[in-house]
This record gives C-alpha cells, sequence and structure tokens, in this order.
C-alpha cells in the first residue's frame, strides 16, 4: 500500500503542475463579475499539492486491497483491463453487439479458462440479454454496429 | 405531517412505485449478501436505467437498495463469517459465533427484528426532524451554504479510514473534477483541453460506474475464486425466533442502536458503517458480560444491526434537507436527483412534496417488505453465492459500458468510465477511501457557486464572514476537524460507507 501510495501522490503532484499550469491562464478576478473562473481552480490545485505531500510524508501502511500480489502478474486482471480498453476502444467502430461480444469471449477464454464453446455460449446470451433489457425493453439507442444496423429496422433497438 | 405521509402513500402505493419498491428492496437484499458487490457499485450499475424513469421512481429504486443492503449483509456475516457490505463486519463476530453454536435462527431472526425496529425508527426520526431542520436552513445564504460544504467535506476526512491526508486529496480532487466544464457563471470553459463531451463537465454516470463498477471488476478478477462453509438457515419461521432470554438481552441494545445509529447518520461522513461499529462498542462496554462479546453475544448482533439501519435512515436527512450527502451511496442518489433536475434541500418539501413524502412512505414500505423477505428466503438468497464469479463479473462489464454510453450517448465517456475504472483500482491499492472522491465532485458545483456569490456580495472581502456568525461556526469546526485529524492521528480507524 506505501508503494502504491506514494505513487498516486507523486501522480497528484504532477497532476498539479499541468491543472495549476491551466488554472493560471484563467481569471481568477473580474471587476464586473467578481471571483472569476479561475479562483477555486487555483486554490484547489495548492491544496491538492500540500494533501499530496502529506501523502507522501504518511503512505500508511499494510496489504494493499486485493492482496500483496501484482496486478500485472494476474492474468484475470489484465484479461479484463484489457477487454475494458478494447471495448471503449471498439465501441463507436463495432457498435456494443459485437464488441461486447468479443470482449466478453475474451474475457471467458483468456482470463477465466473457460473452454471456447462455452464461452462463445455465454458471450450471446449475455449480449443478448443485456441488449433486450437495455435496447428493446428501455429504448436506449445503440452505438451503430454492423448487427445494430441489422436489427434496427426490425424494431428491436434504435441506432444512437 | 400525516397528510404528507398520506400523499407518499397514493404516491407509492402505484403499481410501478410498488414494483420499483420491492425491486430496490430484493436487490439491495442480495447485494448485500454478494461480498464484493457493495451499495454504490449497485447504484451506480442501476443509474443510466433509473434516468429511465421518473424522479420519484427513480430515488424509490435506488433508496431502496441502500437500505436494503444493511438487510442483506448480515445473512452471509451470520452464516459464513464473510461480511456481505461493510456495515456488517462486525456482526461476523457474534452472529457467526451465534451460528457455531446452534443458534444461527436468533441471529439473523433477532437482527432482522431490530433493524426493522431500528429502520422504522429512524423513517420516524426523518419525518420529526426535517420540517424543523428545513426551516433553520431556508435562512442560510452564500457564506452559511459554503461554509456547511466546508464542515461536511472536513468531517468527511476526518472519519475516513484512509487519514485525513489521503482522504484530504481525494476530497480535493473530487472538487476538483466537479468544476470541469463551462464556468457556471461566465460560460468560459475550464478544464476542457478541446474535447467537446467535457463541455458539459464530467457526468456523474461514467465517473461513479468507472469508480465503483469497472474497479470493483478488476478487484474481482485479482481475487481468487473461493467457496466458503455456508452454514444451513432455519428451515421453518419458528426458527429464526429467538427465546425469552434473548429476547430480553436483545431489547435495549435494539433500543440504544437505534437511537446511536440515527444520530451518527446525521453526520456527513457517519452513515450505516461507523453507526455498527460504535453500537458493538457501547454494547460491549455497558454489557455485564463482555468477556462473551466474540463468543456468541446476541447483543452483538442486535445493537449493531439495528444501529446500521437507523444510520441508513438518518443519512437521509442531510441529504433531502440540505442537500448534502452523508456518504458515497447518498452521494450517488444525489447525483441522480440532479441528474433529474431535483435539487434538494429546505424547499424539497414544498417544492416536490410528492417526491419527498413518496420516499419517507417507500422507506416504510421497504422495512415490512424486507422483514417479510429477509426470513423466509434467507436460503433462496444464499443460492446466490453459488453463481460463478465469471457471470456476475462479465454481466457488470457489458452493463458498466452501455450504461455509460446510454446517459451520454456519446463514446468518449465510456473511456473516461474505463480511466476512471484503473483510477478507482489503483486508488483502492493504495489505501484510498472513494467516498469523499464522489462526495465532493458532487457538492463542487454547489460549493463553488456558494463561494463566489459569497465573495461577489462582500467584494472580495473575506472578513465578512465574521457578521455571519453560523457560517463561522461552520468554518471553526472545519478548522478544527481537520486539525484534530492531523494531530491525533493514532485514532481508532472506522471503515466508511464506500460502497465496497
Amino acid at each position: 500500500m506505501r508503494w502504491s501510495a506514494r505513487a498516486v501522490a507523486i501522480a497528484a503532484l504532477v497532476f498539479c503542475g499541468f491543472a495549476g499550469w491551466e488554472a493560471a491562464r484563467l481569471p481568477n478576478w473580474s471587476a464586473f463579475d467578481g471571483p472569476g473562473p479561475g479562483l477555486l481552480p487555483q486554490i484547489l490545485v495548492a491544496l491538492i499539492g500540500v494533501a499530496a505531500l502529506g501523502v507522501l510524508a504518511a503512505p500508511g501502511h499494510g496489504e494493499p486491497e486485493g492482496g500483496a500480489e501484482s496486478p500485472l502478474r494476474s492474468r484475470g486482471v489484465l484479461g479484463y483491463g484489457g477487454a475494458m480498453l478494447g471495448l471503449a476502444v471498439a465501441l463507436p467502430h463495432l457498435g456494443f453487439i459485437l464488441s461486447g461480444g468479443l470482449a466478453t469471449l475474451l474475457v471467458m477464454r483468456v482470463a477465466e479458462g473457460v473452454a471456447w464453446g462455452a464461452a462463445l455460449l455465454w458471450a450471446v446470451l449475455l449480449v443478448g440479454a443485456v441488449t433486450l433489457l437495455f435496447g428493446t425493453a428501455l429504448g436506449v439507442p445503440f452505438p451503430p454496429g454492423p448487427p445494430e444496423r441489422l436489427l434496427a429496422p426490425l424494431g428491436l433497438l434504435r441506432l444512437g | 405531517m400525516m397528510d404528507g405521509l398520506i400523499q407518499g402513500f397514493a404516491v407509492l402505493l402505484t403499481a410501478q412505485n410498488m414494483g420499483l419498491c420491492v425491486l430496490g428492496a430484493v436487490l439491495g437484499t442480495l447485494v448485500g449478501v454478494l461480498p464484493g458487490l457493495g451499495p454504490a457499485t449497485t447504484i451506480a450499475l442501476l443509474l443510466p436505467i433509473s434516468l429511465k424513469l421518473d424522479p420519484t421512481g427513480a430515488i424509490i429504486l435506488l433508496a431502496g437498495i441502500y437500505y436494503g443492503v444493511a438487510y442483506g449483509g448480515t445473512i452471509t456475516s451470520v452464516l459464513m463469517r464473510i461480511p456481505g457490505e461493510a456495515s456488517s463486519v462486525v456482526t461476523c463476530l457474534d452472529g457467526h459465533a451465534m451460528a457455531r453454536n446452534g443458534r444461527a435462527g436468533a441471529a439473523l431472526g433477532i437482527a432482522a427484528i431490530g433493524s426493522f425496529i431500528a429502520g422504522t425508527f429512524g423513517i420516524l426520526g426523518v419525518m420529526l426532524l426535517s420540517p424543523p431542520l428545513a426551516e433553520l436552513v431556508i435562512a442560510f445564504g452564500p457564506w452559511e451554504y459554503a461554509a456547511l460544504m466546508l464542515a461536511g467535506l472536513s468531517l468527511i476526512a476526518f472519519f475516513a479510514a484512509s487519514g485525513v491526508a489521503k482522504a484530504a486529496l481525494m476530497a480535493l480532487f473530487g472538487l476538483f473534477l466537479g468544476l470541469v466544464g463551462l464556468d457556471p457563471i461566465n460560460g468560459a470553459p475550464r478544464f476542457t483541453f478541446g474535447v467537446p463531451a467535457l463541455v458539459d463537465g464530467i457526468n456523474i454516470a461514467p465517473l461513479a460506474l468507472g469508480l465503483f463498477g469497472l474497479s470493483e471488476l478488476l478487484f474481482l478478477a485479482l481475487g481468487k475464486e473461493q467457496r466458503a462453509e455456508i452454514l444451513r438457515p432455519p428451515s421453518t419461521l419458528l426458527g429464526f425466533m429467538p427465546n425469552r432470554e434473548e429476547w430480553r438481552r436483545s431489547a435495549m441494545p435494539i433500543a440504544r442502536g437505534s437511537v446511536l445509529g440515527f444520530l451518527i447518520g446525521l453526520l456527513p461522513g457517519g452513515g450505516a458503517v461507523l453507526a455498527s461499529f460504535l453500537s458493538y462498542g457501547v454494547e460491549k462496554r455497558l454489557s455485564k458480560h463482555p468477556e462473551q462479546f466474540g463468543k456468541g453475544a446476541i447483543e452483538g448482533v442486535a445493537g449493531p444491526e439495528s444501529a446500521n439501519n437507523s444510520g441508513t435512515a438518518g443519512a437521509f436527512i442531510p441529504l433531502l434537507t440540505l442537500g448534502i450527502p452523508a456518504n458515497a451511496v447518498t452521494a450517488l442518489l444525489l447525483g441522480a436527483l440532479l441528474v433529474h433536475g431535483v435539487q434538494p434541500g429546505p424547499m424539497i418539501m414544498e417544492r416536490q412534496p410528492e417526491l419527498y413524502w413518496g420516499v419517507i412512505a417507500s422507506m416504510y414500505m421497504g422495512n415490512v417488505i424486507l422483514l417479510i423477505l429477509n426470513l423466509p428466503f434467507v436460503g433462496l438468497f444464499v443460492r446466490a453465492l453459488e453463481v460463478p464469479r465469471r457471470f456476475m463479473a462479465t454481466a457488470i462489464l457489458l452493463v458498466c459500458v452501455i450504461g455509460t454510453w446510454s446517459t451520454g450517448l456519446n463514446s468518449f465517456d465510456v473511456l473516461l468510465a474505463v480511466i476512471f475504472g484503473f483510477l478507482g483500482f489503483v486508488l483502492r491499492r493504495g489505501g484510498f477511501d472513494l467516498g469523499p472522491l464522489v462526495l465532493a465532485y458532487v457538492l463542487g458545483p454547489t460549493l463553488e457557486r456558494s463561494l463566489r456569490q459569497a465573495l461577489l456580495i462582500a467584494d472580495g472581502d473575506l472578513t465578512e464572514i465574521v457578521n455571519h456568525p453560523i457560517a463561522l461556526g461552520f468554518l471553526v469546526v472545519a478548522v478544527l476537524v481537520l486539525l484534530s485529524g492531523v494531530v491525533f492521528r493514532r485514532r481508532p480507524a472506522v471503515v466508511q460507507d464506500s460502497g465496497s
């Protein structure tokens, strides 16, 4: 925990640098409006810096949440983390059904070690259920992808 | 007041709202049973769905989850010695010991009955205290509001398990996130970096779903799937009834837990978790047989279980009458209300009586539903623990993604949610509470507006605060609390309602 807390504190100090530079460009007082848009950000950036130094000085102790094992060596974290990132990147291009199905399939196979057939079955069932709940029942417009374009004319979902 | 309550029941007793009340209570119990999946995660997951409902229905559903969790968490604490969520941690000690002694039914029974009594007491407290508090707060100006929020945030930092520096860092970062977007007064863009999706600010959905949903997913992936031993619950309703001696020993702890929990629930940073820990400490100190605590003392179940339920109800007072959430879960409830265009505060009883009284009525009804649900269906809820992690985790992933997309209909929000997911994971690994971050994020815009109005009226003169004794009082409290947090660093840490 000590290492992670210090890393967060250092990241916060770096953040202070960038945010402080941006905040300094905003006026903090104007004769007409009084307090400007830069006032609170500038105060906050300074206080974040002080709090980050406080964390650096007293980072705490004990085992990190989730155990001492490095998450970078965990197949589960890498699998799920990769799926999360992949989904966010693929969503605008492939739509939800395809990218969600692929992400579920890969997570089940790579992170969870499930056989291809079972992984594919669960991916189809899960994506189908989520599509029916959000797309059909709740009427959420879906990000357009090839399957969505096929389903939209059938009235099963709307394109966003 | 009675007219208001009748109006509330009229709002509640529609098919949709009753259905949402039952759904919230059941989901809350289920979430309480499942270790890892906390109320904040679940409320974050359901936030996009709630946006499809009217504000009253949305808050009835989400509030049901919040108070349902306090009931459900008991089941695994007693039968498995694994707390379903943070406010039931302390119940593991004596609840599970009672189960080992063959009194699992009595432990679950007294927890459910104590929770019902305390929950009802808490709701009565909300009904009785909210109107006078609202009258008092109505006179507050920008100085008072700004100082009140600062005092609230400092209390949250003080109570945080992670320590003042870490909690303060989280709260300040949360305030900063709340400032992203167009300046509310002169419309200047702040920290948008040319990204059109950031012009309206960071939405609560990517923030909440990322911090609570996706980060939880990474923790689920990190942990090893294990099957714990589950003690068998009684098969008949009579098996849940405590005996005469257990009733006698539980009466006062329930009464004390109800009052203590309610008072703790009113404090920013308080809530169900702190209430249950304090109640346990009080009962152990007052007991004639403190040596029995940890070995199956029913007082150690009755007191904390009552306290966490009345604490949950008590947290609704600052939320509804001041618009200030007491913990991360109520911050998400506030966020949901704000997205619906409802601004909680002293005027809510006049401007949105159907929402206010509808929620109160749903809390009464929810308590009854939970009492009915809790005992006969314990075995059914326990079976939820047999669902393999991979099914739950992949479902969370897809619901988070489509839920985030549905609130803003843009892919940038999904990317933002993923970034917040990784950030939440790293922060929790570093021992940071996410509660203060979300709370401050929700309060940030109001705090800034109040502060800037106050400074504008005073022409930038900060000493003007001395002419506002209430605001000065809040500010003194804020400074004292923060200083004492720094000076007395070795105080006993408490766990916050961070949702995990």
